[in-house]
């Protein structure tokens, strides 16, 4: 099958009738009050591609989104829209259209020639009213202030400095 | 390695959090940065099927050139604009910037988020200026001008809270105490224009820069006459370097050779990694804080490329 049709076959693959994945969605959705509804749109896509690679095709999410934004736009139905999280960020802002992407070189001879770019975007020039987040973490140790208080502690035998090393989740497994 | 695709944006710079191991900030613009709109990309490494999740995206009118952390709250950063603009994110919040800075005349090419104090950020423009700020100020707290040609690369010292260096296209770069209104020292780095310069982690004395000559240049500010170590091997311009914070003799390089180079400067053949896998200019490039040897890039390519080099921990 190519990537093509996997998308497609994703994209219309009905989850509304599936029980097996309808039944783990309340859970999944549980703690999500404060999220915005893209956040929760992209939590549910992500959920539906994890499904759907696990017991449907698998097929890689990050290929399936640039298929998803190349694609042409009159190509969605109306569901599709409400359905994908990427669209649904970028319909406060844009009309979606994806314009030919031009070279370095057509870009330069455009704007000497005066020509209009096609694509720009206008972004309101306006604060975000809601209130900023307070800091919630104190600053991390950078790895040489580290280093140079640990050589410190052992000068004074003084065993109390580091505290915030492990304050954040140890992620370093990852790689 | 990890893969990103910025889709529609041009990297120009990156930065991992100082608070997250696993969070990394990208600015990019359109049509590399000619002309067009920005997007900040704030991405989970390590989060999701493919290795990399995008938590945030913040789009903005005109390109975006440089992008840093706060060091204070976990959740802002700034960028810096091809419009002359800066803009403070809270990525708590979704769209708009909490704070909005238009004074540069010209392009921003450079922020960087001082790593002492933790109050304040100094900026780089191509007005020949630069300027100190901090996020809960509605103004800069303070200009210079002594540079005669733009400013492509300013860098706060790692030990000394009021001193920063500024590296231009004036072929020099300067050494620089908020307290004093004219610079502490200048250097004639090269004999061509500069784009980046940062500080040895580990030897507070000592600078590294990256030029349009092709080469890095280490210098010790004591002895600022000729350089300690010439490092050649890029083709093309040196668009950035950056101190490892983890060993003071392991430098990155991202060029528009369209490599990044990683260099241990006290290795009789300094060059220790080639990294060829971006097909266009590579512009951005950084040390993950706290998870030693993984290093990300960005370039033209639309591109983030995020991997752990094994040299790096052996050295």
């Amino acid at each position: 099958m190519s990537s093509d049709a996997a998308f497609q076959a994703f994209d219309h693959y009905d989850f509304d009738k599936d029980d097996r994945f309808q039944a783990g969605l309340p859970s999944l959705l549980k703690n999500q009050e404060g999220k915005t509804e893209s956040e929760r749109l992209e939590l549910i896509q992500r959920a539906r591609w994890f499904y759907y690679t696990k017991f449907v095709q698998a097929f890689d999410y990050t290929e399936y989104q640039q298929w998803k934004i190349n694609r042409n736009p009159t190509d969605n139905n109306i569901s599709d829209k409400q359905d994908d999280p990427v669209q649904a960020k970028d319909s406060s802002t844009d009309d979606n259209e994806t314009p030919k992407r031009l070279t370095f070189q057509e870009i330069v001879e455009r704007i000497e020639k005066g020509e209009e770019i096609p694509g720009i975007k206008q972004i309101p020039n306006k604060l975000n009213e809601a209130a900023p987040s307070e800091a919630k973490l104190s600053a991390r140790p950078k790895p040489w202030e580290v280093q140079q208080r640990s050589s410190e502690a052992i000068d004074s035998s003084s065993g109390t400095n580091d505290e915030n090393v492990n304050s954040n989740p140890t992620n370093s497994h990852i790689l | 390695m990890f893969k990103f695709r910025t889709e529609g944006y041009n990297g120009y710079s990156l930065q991992w959090s100082p608070f997250f191991e696993n969070k990394l900030a990208v600015a990019g613009s359109a049509n590399y940065g000619l002309v067009g709109n920005g997007r900040l990309f704030i991405l989970g490494v390590g989060v999701g099927p493919n290795g990399v999740a995008v938590e945030r995206v913040f789009d903005t009118q005109d390109g975006l050139f440089d992008v840093a952390w706060s060091e204070a709250n976990e959740n802002q950063l700034v960028t810096a604009s091809g419009d002359g603009s800066l803009k403070l994110w809270d990525t708590t919040l979704a769209d708009f910037p909490i704070q909005n800075w238009h004074e540069h005349q010209r392009e921003v090419f450079s922020v960087d988020w001082n790593l002492i104090s933790k109050d304040m950020f100094v900026t780089g423009s191509w007005d020949h200026t630069i300027k100190i700020w901090r996020p809960e100020m509605p103004r800069s707290l303070q200009t210079w001008t002594e540079h005669t040609h733009c400013v492509y690369s300013t860098a706060w010292s790692p030990y000394n809270p009021s001193m920063f260096a500024s590296a231009s296209g004036d072929q020099t770069v300067k050494i620089w105490d908020i307290k004093s209104p004219r610079s502490m020292q200048t250097i004639h780095a090269h004999t061509n224009e500069i784009l980046s310069v940062d500080w040895n982690k580990y030897q507070d004395n000592t600078i590294v820069t990256g030029s349009v000559d092709h080469t890095i240049k280490v210098w010790d500010l004591r002895r600022p006459d000729r350089e300690v170590i010439c490092l050649p091997g890029h083709e093309y311009a040196v668009r950035r370097v950056k101190c490892s914070p983890h060993k003071g003799n392991i430098i990155a390089s991202a060029s528009y050779d369209m490599s990044v180079r990683v260099w241990d400067m006290a290795a009789p053949v300094p060059m220790v990694e080639l990294h060829d896998a971006h097909t266009e200019f590579v512009l951005g490039v950084d040390f993950n804080l706290y998870v030693e040897g993984q290093i990300a890039t960005c370039a033209w390519d639309e591109n983030v490329h995020i991997m752990t080099l094994p040299s790096l921990l052996r050295r």
